[in-house]
């Protein structure tokens, strides 16, 4: 056993020391990644944003920012205020943050591209000599050109259906906010669900959603549901709630509570218990008739 | 036959029988006896001093751990539920197809199953390190648990084999009633209960014959259940080495191959000690070693299934645990138990001269060897390299050595088990004397004056 220890540490020390080697490299970033920039300029709001992503999900390896603590691990995640960090380009960043490497995790399925823009909105903070770079056309596709959009939602229980009226200013007036993409979801303990694909509004900027009838609500039938914009880095964070009395009741089952062989002694499959019974009494039936014979035995002449 | 012999010679033939079987139960057997108790006894003080340990601190004196938690005191119960099989074997498989050579032998085995049953239900309660719990098992037992069916059927089966001893004992030991009229008072008051006031009429014949025959249909299943269960506790379970399909005719063609060592090693004690030779002669020990080298065949045949094909395949898991038996820290033991409990006793048997009681007794006892090794390394191993290892188990878990206590409870439960043979063959004549005597042709009016 003891053999075996050494053996596996002497493995694990090699195979550290290589990836040391390997991985003390340069991180180089493809110049087509570099190029790229946030569509939306970045402000105090994605840098506030950026602040609580940081000590989310960064934190823990980058220490605090500024305070040039990192965890010691090799590579060193590094301080993202510190000159390494400075010296690099928006795309670089936001291709580190994107794909990461060894240690450091990929944020692509876990912060969505708003999100990532504004960690680096904010890391740049720290960074004073950091010019900021914008796209010059970031929204060259035909969509609501205004802002502050104020959403509104009315159900129809009856038919399980949803509308949803965007307004916004445009130039000073609050008008129809239209071609705007609105995603639905429902709410489920670990996170929220997709209600099929997301609806542009129309010209008077309403979206109609029509749900399934058979989705799953709580005890009580019970359903949260979410209507959010998908263009966040956009238009900012525009989402209403609502909660519906017409989702399936919930009944929970418990798996103890059937016949089966994982169940009590309360819960026998009935198969079992015929079959024990069955073969048990069989047997003691004959037991008993030979024992019943042999107490007859003195009396056969 | 009984129509062959004139009433003299059918008296005279029946006077030698009698007194040649019942002269062991009545003998002095002086020191030799007194040596055997002796030794028994001293094993079953050690057993006793080990048991109070294990009693006074809990099973933490054995070797057991979160890992090994069946360890001697499981393997040893196999071991003994397999012995016990032979009952099934030679009362009821070759009894009912009339096979004639077991009349000398059938007591004999029936008293093998009896110990060996009786004692692997009691060291199951051994193995508890509350024993006062087993009550549980009846308050809070679950039908769906192997526990509660291998309680069942052990039970059933030890009173079947009870009555299977008992019922050819009937017309026994109503001639010894007869013969022995001076026996002490207790003695005598065993013999009339057990006697069932059996006078030899033909229905009582009849009867008799009847209930062994019904007996000896139901103990086929009942025995096979036994064992299949007890296999089933390993094979239901998602281990390496215990994951196989085959695992009850597996155990149930091994339990034979100990059952009839046991037999062996009994048949020739008795030849000797009670001078049996005519009735437990050479011809006998021949169809016994033949017996052997068949049960054995087939249980050579299962081993090789039940290796060779996971070797072949050499699955995730399982690769480790047949490795650690063919050449790691396991090897000696499974090569042992293959070889002289398995390979070598076929390959020596199948000689003539060596189906002599000599040469047999000696392959009966490494056979024996070799079976409780072999339990002993399907439960063990197996344990030791769980699916879900324990987060920093200490690295003791990854052995298991049996402490001296547990060893002592272990052979004193075997002491246990060979001291109720002792008991029961003191008390009761080894061979049957009415069926020895029909045999020779004694009619049942001589056996029963």
């Amino acid at each position: 056993m003891n053999r075996y220890n050494t053996l596996k540490h002497i493995a694990l020390a090699l195979t550290l020391t290589i990836s040391n080697i390997g991985f003390s490299q340069e991180w180089t970033v493809p110049e087509d990644a570099k190029s790229v920039v946030s569509s939306v300029p970045f402000s105090e709001m994605t840098q506030q944003q950026g602040k609580d992503l940081f000590n989310a999900n960064c934190k823990s390896c980058h220490g605090a920012i500024g305070a040039n603590a990192p965890l010691p691990l090799n590579p060193s995640p590094g301080d993202p205020a510190s000159e390494r960090f400075a010296a690099q380009v928006d795309g670089a960043l936001f291709f580190k943050i994107t794909n990461g490497r060894a240690g450091m995790p990929s944020f692509k399925n876990t912060l969505s591209d708003a999100d990532r823009w504004a960690l680096i909105s904010y890391i740049r903070t720290f960074h004073p000599n950091y010019k900021g770079a914008v796209a010059e056309n970031p929204s060259a596709v035909n969509t609501f050109k205004g802002g502050n959009i104020q959403m509104k939602v009315s159900f129809d229980d009856e038919k399980h259906m949803a509308t949803v009226n965007l307004s916004g200013t445009e130039n000073g007036s609050v008008v129809p906010a239209s071609s705007v993409r609105v995603g639905a979801f429902v709410q489920r303990y670990f996170g929220q669900m997709k209600l099929g694909e997301p609806i542009k509004t129309n010209a008077s900027g309403v979206a109609t959603f029509e749900f399934p009838t058979d989705l799953q609500g709580d005890s009580i039938g019970q359903l949260k549901i979410i209507f959010k914009l998908i263009d966040e880095d956009k238009y900012g964070l525009v989402v209403a709630e609502q909660t519906v009395n017409w989702g399936e009741k919930f009944v929970y089952q418990n798996p103890l509570d059937q016949n089966a062989l994982w169940g009590d002694r309360t819960a026998v499959p009935t198969w079992l218990l015929l079959s024990y019974f069955g073969v048990v009494l069989s047997v003691f039936a004959v037991i008993g008739w030979v024992v019943l014979q042999l107490l007859k035995l003195k009396n056969l002449k | 036959m009984s129509g062959m012999l004139n009433k003299e010679e059918s008296k005279s033939r029946f006077d030698k029988i009698a007194d040649d079987l019942i002269r062991p139960m009545t003998k002095n057997d002086g020191l030799s006896l007194q040596i055997w108790i002796f030794l028994l006894v001293t094993v079953l003080s050690l057993f006793g001093y080990a048991y109070f340990l294990q009693l006074r601190d809990g099973l933490g004196v054995t070797g057991l751990h979160d890992y090994a938690s069946w360890g001697m005191y499981i393997s040893n119960f196999v071991f003994f539920v397999a012995s016990s099989l032979v009952g099934m074997l030679i009362t009821a498989v070759l009894g009912l197809i009339g096979i004639k050579w077991i009349t000398p032998i059938a007591r004999i085995a029936e008293i093998v199953a009896v110990a060996f049953a009786m004692m692997a239900g009691l060291v199951i309660v051994f193995d508890m390190g509350r024993p006062d719990r087993l009550l549980n098992v009846f308050i809070y037992g679950r039908l769906q648990s192997p526990i509660v069916w291998d309680l069942t059927v052990v039970t059933s089966y030890t009173i079947i084999s009870l009555l299977l001893l008992i019922l050819p004992l009937i017309p026994d030991l109503a001639i010894i009633k007869r013969r022995l009229p001076n026996a002490p008072k207790w003695q005598l008051l065993l013999w009339n209960i057990l006697s069932f006031g059996f006078v030899g009429t033909p229905a009582q014949y009849k009867s008799i014959h009847k209930m062994v025959r019904v007996l000896s249909i139901l103990i086929v299943p009942v025995a096979l259940a036994i064992h299949t269960v007890t296999s089933w506790l390993f094979a239901s379970t998602l281990r390496h080495g215990w994951d196989s399909t085959i695992f009850g005719p597996y155990f149930v063609s091994g339990a034979f191959v100990a059952g009839v060592a046991w037999v062996i090693l009994a048949m020739y004690f008795f030849r000797h000690q009670y001078n049996l030779k005519a009735y437990l002669h050479d011809e006998v020990f021949d169809k016994v070693g033949k017996l052997l080298v068949l049960v054995s065949l087939v249980y050579l045949y299962f081993n090789i299934n039940e290796f060779l094909v996971p070797a072949y395949k050499m699955k995730a898991g399982d690769d480790h645990h047949i490795l650690t038996l063919f050449t790691g820290s396991w090897a000696g033991l499974f090569w042992f138990s293959q070889i002289f409990g398995n390979i070598l006793p076929i390959i020596l048997l199948l000689f003539k001269r060596m189906r002599k009681p000599g040469y047999m007794f000696t392959i009966a006892l490494l056979v024996i060897m070799g079976a409780w090794i072999k339990r002993y390394i399907i439960v063990v191993p197996t344990q030791l390299h769980p699916h879900l290892p324990i987060q920093n188990v200490p690295e003791a878990f990854h052995v298991y050595t049996p402490t001296g206590p547990e060893i002592a409870i272990t052979l004193g439960t075997i002491g246990m088990a060979i001291l109720i043979m002792t008991i029961l063959a003191k008390i009761f004549p080894v061979i049957s004397i009415w069926e020895t005597a029909e045999e020779a042709g004694v009619d049942h009016e001589t056996i029963n004056q």
